[in-house]
């Protein structure tokens, strides 16, 4: 590989001639001492390779490494390393140095004994609970590598960390925006219906991704899915669920309201159909805990009449329905 | 103006406007500013505003921490320094 740029004694950029001239930025001791562009080095002198790409330019990753201490990039990796086995594939590299930025950020902020308060605390804790049980492992092991206890609350932005990834999202403020827009929508759907939502429920999760793809559709400003308006379904829908129909109208005006969001026919079609699986499901587990009776709660209140149709508060309350693992 | 805009402005009137700005980028919780001349920055009038918790130099960003309001004032900064000064813009005005 050819040398095209040296940023210090360490690291150099250079481009690899084996893979169609792909830029490769490479670190390790003394490798860019003494050496200009357009000489040879020898790729097996690096302790490690990056390659740019996305946001990530050579400058940025250079100084990165300038900047960024070795032992906060290698428990990154780590981190890294970790993931892609919890979550797969689109765990890749192009997150170590967004993650390794941020956990030089925090260790830094402990260290100094600020702290901050993070936006949508509540939002992802409840709208992402794989990624936060995940992060919870990762404050354990940078206490078990650094013997530095983070606060529990820095689960909060590893855990965005990883679903920027698995929205494949190159942009956090992307993700943050679409966080907040789900988060109101669940409220809207809680207050308008009265009803309980337990987001870690299959209704739930289906929900939550149809809204990211509703989400995408708006970022690209493409209309709902390219079929045709479906004019006959979507009059079925709106007289036979009246109220599922009049909950997504109030969804699609609270969408257009703060996020600016436009819903045309067709989504609000599709909005009324995941939002009466939602209601129905709420009915069932109504039900069942009603089934049950005195014997479903023993410490709490009786809850029954909370879960039928009333509205009620929109707070998610500790309700004893079935299969909940609310912390 | 809304409140965001507002921070915005001053922001950058203290980062040493927008011609000092070459990139306006963010993450959870940070502003993060790539500049033209660093030394042009106030940095004591950034962190004597209010909603500044600190801000610091890594990586060649000029950082602020502002916690949660940050995803607001960046697009607001963002339109700021791309010279679409206004208080039209749909994404600053959300809420």
């Amino acid at each position: 590989v050819k040398v095209s740029k040296v940023f210090n004694n360490n690291v150099v950029l250079a481009v690899d001639q084996a893979d169609d001239g792909a830029e490769v930025v490479l670190i390790g001791r003394g490798l860019g001492f003494g050496v200009r562009p357009g000489d040879d080095v020898d790729p097996a002198r690096a302790e490690k390779t990056f390659r740019p790409g996305g946001q990530q330019t050579p400058e940025r990753i250079a100084a990165f490494l300038d900047e960024i201490p070795a032992e906060d990039i290698e428990l990154a990796d780590e981190i890294v390393r970790r993931g892609r086995g919890r979550f797969g594939d689109y765990v890749g590299q192009h997150m170590l140095f967004p993650l390794a930025d941020h956990l030089s950020f925090a260790l830094r902020r402990a260290r100094e004994g600020v702290t901050i308060t993070y936006p949508l605390q509540w939002e992802v804790a409840a709208l992402y609970p794989q990624e936060v049980a995940f992060s919870k492992e990762i404050l354990t092991l940078v206490t078990e590598r650094r013997g530095v206890r983070l606060p529990e609350l820095e689960a909060i932005p590893f855990a965005l960390h990883f679903v920027n990834a698995r929205f494949g999202q190159d942009d956090i403020s992307a993700t943050m925006e679409m966080t907040e827009a789900f988060a109101a929508v669940l409220d809207t759907v809680r207050s308008e219906l009265g009803i309980e939502i337990d987001e870690e429920s299959l209704d739930a999760t289906r929900f939550i991704t149809h809204l990211r793809y509703l989400f995408l559709r708006q970022e690209k400003g493409s209309a709902s899915t390219g079929v045709e308006q479906q004019q006959a379904l979507y009059e079925l829908v709106r007289v036979s669920q009246p109220t599922e129909f009049a909950c997504a109208e109030a969804v699609r005006a609270m969408l257009e309201e703060h996020f600016g969001w436009r819903l045309d026919q067709n989504e609000l079609l599709y909005l009324t159909l995941h939002i009466a699986r939602l209601s129905a499901a709420a009915a069932r587990s109504a039900a069942a805990s009603a089934g049950r009776g005195p014997a479903a709660g023993a410490s709490e209140p009786p809850t029954t009449q909370a879960a039928t149709r009333q509205p009620t508060s929109t707070e998610p309350t500790t309700s004893d329905a079935p299969g909940k693992e609310r912390s | 103006m809304s409140t965001d805009d507002e921070l915005a402005h001053r922001l950058l009137e203290h980062a040493g406007g927008q011609n000092n700005i070459r990139d306006v980028d963010m993450c959870f919780t940070r502003l993060r500013l790539v500049l033209a001349d660093p030394d042009a920055v106030d940095v004591a009038a950034i962190e004597a505003l209010p909603e500044v918790t600190m801000t610091f130099t890594q990586a060649g960003q000029f950082q602020i921490v502002l916690g949660s309001r940050v995803r607001r004032v960046h697009s607001a900064l963002r339109t700021l320094v791309a010279g679409e000064v206004g208080p039209g813009d749909p994404a600053g005005t959300a809420r």
